[in-house]
C-alpha cells in the first residue's frame, strides 16, 4: 500500500499592517515589525501563493534579520480583538514562543460552530439511516429459502407465491415464447444478466395464463419444454420493456403480468440488498458518536488551553503596563 | 512568437528577487493586487502582447516605488523572507535604491530590460514569457502527470486491454487503461494553465464552469470506457 504524505507549510500571502517595536530577538534593537499572514497550503503549492481569504496563521516579522515568528492562535486571536496592541507583541511572542506546541497554530477558537454543525448534519444522518431502516424492514417482503418441490401440474393448479424458491419435479410445455432484445436488470438477482438476452414465455394456469422470465443462458437450450427453477417477483421489481408488456396482454388478455415466475434467477448473494434491522442505525450512530468524541475532545482541550495562554499574556501584558 | 525576459541578462535567483521584492514592498495585500499583469501574467510565465500596455503601465509605479526603498530593503524569495548577506551576489553594492540594485552585467537595471522588452512586445505583438520558479514547478509538475497517464494507458493497452475496474459486488466498471487518460488530460490541462497564464486566469474566474466541464470529460471518458463483468 502506497502512503503519499503532503506536508503544510504556511506561505505568506499579504502584510496585514506596521509598526515600530524594540526586537527581542537582537538584543531589543528598534526595528521596523510587519504583521504578515500566512496560509497553509502543500510545500509545493506554497510558492507565491495569492490570498483566497482567512483563516490565517498570523506572523511578526522584523527589518533587521527578516525572520518571520509566527503567532500561536491566542496571541492572534487577541491582537485581532484589540487586547493587544501590535507594539507589545514581539515581547508577548518572544516570551512565550519556548512553550508553543504544534498545536498552538490550529485554528480551534471559532470551532465550536462547526462541531454544531457537524453534529446536526451527524443526527440528520442517523435520523434518515433509522427511518430507511425501518421501511426498509416494513416493505421490504422475505424471501422464503426454503425451496419447494412441486410438479408442473400441481404448480399450474396452485396460486403463485411472491418471493418463493420453488422448482418443478417435472417438465412443463410452454404455450408461446419470445425473445427479448436486450438482457433484462433484477437489482438483487443473478442470472439473466450476462449479456444474453432473456426470454419471454406463457402457459396456461388454473386462473389464466401464467408469465415467465427464461434467463438468457437458459434461453438458449430451449424455451418449448421447461423444468423449472427459479421465484415468482413483482413486475415492477422487474425491468421488463412496457410495450412489451402491453403488446402481450393485448394478444393474451387472460396473461396475469403482475407477477412473474423468474426462471433461472436468484437471489445474488454479493449485490442482494440487505434488510437492516431498526438497531443496526442506532449501532451506527453510536460509532459516529464515538469517532466524533475524540474530535470534540481534542478541540476543547485545544481551545481551554488557547484561553489558558490568552489569560498568561493578559497577564504579562498588564504587568509590563 | 514570443521573447523571453531577462534571460541571460541575469541569474535566476536575482530575477526572482526582483519578482519577490516587487511583490512584497509593492503589494503590502497580497499577490498581483496591484499589479496584476505584471505579477499574475508575466511572474506566472506569459504576458501576451496586448497587455503589454496595462503592464508598461504598472511597470511606471513599480520603478517609483523602487526609487523610493532603500536596498536593504530587498527580499530574495517569495518564500523565504529572511534578509541575507549580498555580499558575493551580483548586484548594486553602491546602489541608492532597490530600482539600482537589481542589475545586469554592464550594470543596468533590470527594469530597463523590462521597459524595454515590454516596449517591443506592444510595437512588435510578440508576446513575453518569463521562467519563473512558479513557471518551472507548474510545468515540470504538469508534464510528470501527462507522461505517468500516457504511460499507464499505454503499458494498461499492452498488457491488460481488456481489465475492468470493479468494486466488490458490481456487475461492470471501466477499463483500466483509459483511465490513465484520464490522468494524461489532466496533466495537459495543467500544462496548458501553466504556459498560458490568461488560460489560467480565465478558469480561477470561471471556476464553476471549469469545474463542469472538468466533471463532464470525466463522466464521458467514464460512460465510454464502461463494460460489464465477463460472466455476469
Amino acid at each position: 500500500m502506497f502512503l503519499y504524505t503532503i506536508t503544510l507549510v504556511p506561505a505568506r500571502v499579504k502584510t496585514l499592517g506596521s509598526f515600530p517595536a524594540p526586537d527581542p530577538w537582537n538584543n531589543q534593537r528598534p526595528s521596523d515589525f510587519t504583521i504578515e499572514a500566512h496560509r497553509l497550503l502543500p510545500k509545493n503549492a506554497a510558492h507565491a501563493p495569492r490570498d483566497t481569504g482567512p483563516p490565517y496563521i498570523l506572523g511578526i516579522r522584523s527589518e533587521i534579520d527578516g525572520a518571520v515568528h509566527l503567532m500561536p492562535e491566542s496571541l492572534s486571536e487577541l491582537w485581532n480583538t484589540g487586547r493587544a496592541p501590535a507594539e507589545a507583541l514581539p515581547r508577548l511572542l518572544h516570551t512565550i514562543e519556548p512553550s508553543l506546541k504544534n498545536t498552538d497554530f490550529r485554528f480551534y477558537l471559532h470551532a465550536t460552530r462547526h462541531l454544531w454543525m457537524l453534529g446536526v448534519c451527524g443526527l440528520i444522518a442517523l435520523a434518515a439511516f433509522i427511518a430507511v431502516a425501518l421501511q426498509s424492514a416494513v416493505s421490504q417482503p422475505h424471501i422464503t429459502t426454503q425451496r419447494l418441490d412441486i410438479s408442473a401440474e400441481d404448480w399450474l393448479k396452485t396460486p403463485m407465491q411472491e418471493m418463493r424458491l420453488i422448482r418443478s419435479t417435472s417438465g412443463l410445455t410452454t404455450e408461446g415464447s419470445l425473445r427479448l432484445t436486450a438482457p433484462t436488470r433484477i437489482p438483487g438477482f443473478a442470472g439473466g444478466y450476462s449479456g444474453k438476452p432473456d426470454a419471454l414465455a406463457w402457459v396456461k394456469a388454473a386462473e389464466g395464463r401464467r408469465l415467465l422470465l427464461i434467463s438468457g443462458p437458459l434461453a438458449d437450450f430451449g424455451v418449448e419444454r421447461l423444468y423449472l427453477s427459479g421465484l415468482a417477483l413483482r413486475r415492477g421489481a422487474i425491468g421488463l420493456p412496457h410495450s412489451v408488456l402491453q403488446d402481450l396482454r393485448a394478444k393474451l388478455p387472460d396473461l396475469n403480468t403482475n407477477l412473474i415466475l423468474c426462471v433461472g434467477w436468484y437471489p445474488n448473494p454479493t449485490g442482494r440488498s440487505v434488510r437492516l434491522p431498526p438497531w443496526f442505525g442506532i449501532a451506527i450512530g453510536v460509532i459516529v458518536l464515538a469517532a466524533a468524541l475524540p474530535v470534540f475532545i481534542v478541540i476543547r482541550s485545544g481551545q481551554t488551553r488557547r484561553r489558558r495562554q490568552m489569560d498568561h499574556l493578559l497577564a504579562l501584558l498588564g504587568a509590563k503596563a | 512568437m514570443s521573447q523571453r525576459i531577462l534571460s541571460g541578462v541575469a541569474p535566476p535567483h536575482i530575477a526572482e528577487a526582483l519578482f519577490a521584492t516587487i511583490s512584497y514592498r509593492l503589494e503590502p495585500s497580497g499577490r498581483a493586487t496591484r499589479f496584476p499583469f505584471f505579477m499574475d501574467s508575466l511572474y506566472a510565465g506569459r504576458l501576451d502582447s496586448r497587455d503589454a500596455p496595462a503592464a508598461l503601465a504598472e511597470l511606471g509605479h513599480i520603478e517609483a516605488g523602487l526609487k523610493a526603498l532603500p536596498p536593504e530593503r530587498a527580499v530574495w524569495s517569495f518564500t523565504d523572507l529572511r534578509r541575507i548577506g549580498d555580499s558575493f551576489q551580483p548586484v548594486n553594492h553602491a546602489a541608492k535604491n532597490l530600482y539600482e540594485y537589481f542589475i545586469d552585467a554592464d550594470g543596468q537595471s533590470l527594469l530597463i530590460h523590462v521597459r524595454r522588452a515590454l516596449e517591443q512586445s506592444m510595437l512588435g505583438r510578440t508576446n513575453l514569457t518569463f521562467n519563473s520558479d512558479e513557471r518551472r514547478a507548474s510545468v515540470r509538475g504538469a508534464a510528470a502527470l501527462l507522461l505517468i497517464g500516457l504511460a499507464w494507458a499505454g503499458i494498461a493497452y499492452l498488457f491488460f486491454p481488456d481489465r475492468i475496474l470493479v468494486p466488490h459486488g458490481q456487475q461492470g466498471g471501466p477499463l483500466l487503461w483509459p483511465l490513465g487518460l484520464l490522468a494524461a488530460a489532466g496533466g495537459a490541462f495543467t500544462l496548458l494553465l501553466a504556459l498560458r497564464p490568461a488560460a489560467e486566469r480565465w478558469s480561477r474566474r470561471h471556476a464553476a464552469i471549469v469545474t463542469i466541464l472538468l466533471g463532464a470529460v470525466t463522466a464521458a471518458l467514464l460512460y465510454v470506457a464502461w463494460r460489464k463483468r465477463a460472466g455476469s
